[in-house]
């Protein structure tokens, strides 16, 4: 049962950081574009 | 402004008079729905709460397929630019509303008659079962009003007038559900307050669509 | 965004959230009867709580949206950000509540007045989501969402009246509830609050970002206009 809560918040934590990092790969990217022109 | 409004729904009439089939077709589905489940049923005798839960799924449906044609219509037609020319937003809203409304009830009053009438289901308490009717209809036209006014901006179809009421609906449809229920079954009478809860919610709906009409109808 | 906001949120996403984690799953005596699988409360409650906050949020900005005319392009990114947000910790709700009904009553799902109230938070997300992509070509698009979320917020109080009466609840006490006193051991009122503190500020991160990129891709475009 404990298994289950551990993969679940795992699950959790790793795609709340894979959502940030996009972001923040993104707003760079933008940034940079807007930047050049 | 009353006679204004007056006007407007007169308008709204003579043109739904003149070419019936929209209005035709909003009753012949709450007929044919009413129709199938009794088909589909067979004889097979159900319990009250289930007569309920079919009795309000199918208004619901029928709420779906006739209540926003009044606003796609002014829409399809290109008039809703005249309308607002020469009325207010809440004068339309009003008119709309009241025609719903009358619309609503008629069709609540076939599915009604046909429904107890197929099923051949007696409510012990007849005046509330109709008193339930009457609110639950005035709380279900005055939501998808304001509704059906989106729906006909967004130029798609029914479906989507569906998808965004249901949410909205629910309360409407639980409480109606229950005094329904109570109203065939005959126990537990107390719950008759509970009608106040529906005109309350359709009174909080209209008021604030009353007030927010002019920014989905005025394009700003 | 300069570049030390950026390091201390990755300072806090990949040490301060772990240590949660590792409070969280370790340190923290089990509750009474639920045992171990009590754990994943410290996850449960904040996504719940965010899902509501940026319900709340959404529906802010659109009443203002509809009060003033200032700052209106912003508020309609902030909106649909909120809602953007909002509907994947509902659905992160959805799933962590059922795993927890799963353990402790024994089916995933029971239509609980819990339960039922976060599925109607998550139809009002998909239907103002529907809504807002079907309003693609029309110039009064944000009025029309924001009215929308405004009907949604008012039906709201209504749902709190009557979910109770419809369905019979299991769910454990609320951090608010009647005798206003929290049930909890200190540890785990603790590692509870550090939880949600620590997912408020994520919350706020992420929505930060959001509402940046919109902004940008906004002058983006008019730049593009322009030339």
């Amino acid at each position: 049962m404990t298994i289950e809560v551990t993969a679940t918040i795992l699950i959790i934590w790793f795609g709340i950081a894979i959502f940030i990092y996009r972001l923040d790969r993104k707003v760079k990217k933008i940034e940079e574009e807007i930047g050049e022109k | 402004m009353n006679n204004r409004i007056l006007n407007n729904i007169k308008k709204d009439f003579l043109i739904e008079s003149r070419n019936r089939s929209a209005i035709n077709i909003s009753f012949a589905f709450a007929g044919i729905t009413t129709l199938s489940v009794s088909l589909a049923a067979g004889g097979v005798p159900f319990t009250p709460v289930v007569h309920s839960i079919i009795f309000w799924i199918i208004l619901f449906f029928s709420a779906m397929s006739g209540l926003a044609h009044i606003f796609i219509r002014e829409e399809e037609e290109k008039n809703s630019l005249f309308l607002s020319l020469y009325y207010t937003p809440e004068e339309i809203y009003l008119s709309k509303l009241i025609f719903n409304i009358i619309l609503f009830l008629s069709i609540s009053v076939i599915v009604t008659v046909l429904y107890l009438f197929f099923l051949q289901v007696l409510p012990v308490y007849l005046f509330l079962f109709i008193l339930t009717v009457v609110a639950g209809s005035i709380a279900i036209a005055s939501v998808t009003t304001i509704l059906g006014a989106m729906v006909s901006k967004a130029g798609s179809g029914s479906s989507l007038f569906t998808v965004i009421s249901f949410p909205i609906l629910l309360p409407v449809l639980w409480t109606a559900i229950s005094l329904t229920s109570v109203s065939i079954d005959g126990t537990g009478i107390q719950e008759y307050r509970n009608i106040l809860f529906l005109l309350a919610f359709s009174g909080v709906i209209v008021s604030v669509s009353y007030l927010s009409f002019k920014f989905i109808w005025t394009e700003l | 965004m300069k570049i030390y906001h950026r390091f201390i949120f990755y300072f806090l996403i990949f040490i301060v959230m772990p240590a949660v984690f590792l409070m969280a799953l370790i340190w923290v005596p089990p509750a009474e009867f639920l045992g171990e699988s009590s754990r994943i409360l410290y996850f449960h409650v904040p996504v719940a709580w965010i899902s509501v906050v940026s319900f709340i949020i959404a529906g802010y900005h659109s009443i203002m949206i509809l009060c003033t005319e200032k700052g209106r392009t912003e508020r309609e990114y902030k909106s649909y950000n909120a809602a953007y947000s909002g509907i994947v910790f509902t659905i992160l709700t959805v799933i962590t509540g059922s795993i927890w009904a799963k353990i402790s009553w024994g089916s995933y799902w029971n239509w609980d007045p819990r339960e039922t109230s976060i599925v109607i938070l998550m139809l009002i997300y998909i239907s103002y989501f529907s809504l807002y992509s079907a309003l693609k070509d029309n110039t009064n698009r944000t009025m029309i969402s924001s009215v929308y979320l405004l009907i949604a917020m008012i039906t709201m109080p209504f749902f709190v009246f009557i979910i109770p009466r419809v369905y019979p609840s299991l769910h454990p006490d609320t951090i608010i509830n009647a005798d206003r006193k929290i049930h909890l051991e200190a540890a785990m009122k603790l590692t509870l609050f550090t939880s949600i503190a620590v997912f408020t500020i994520f919350y706020g991160y992420i929505f930060r970002l959001m509402n940046r990129i919109s902004l940008l891709e906004h002058r983006l475009q008019e730049k593009q206009n322009d030339n």
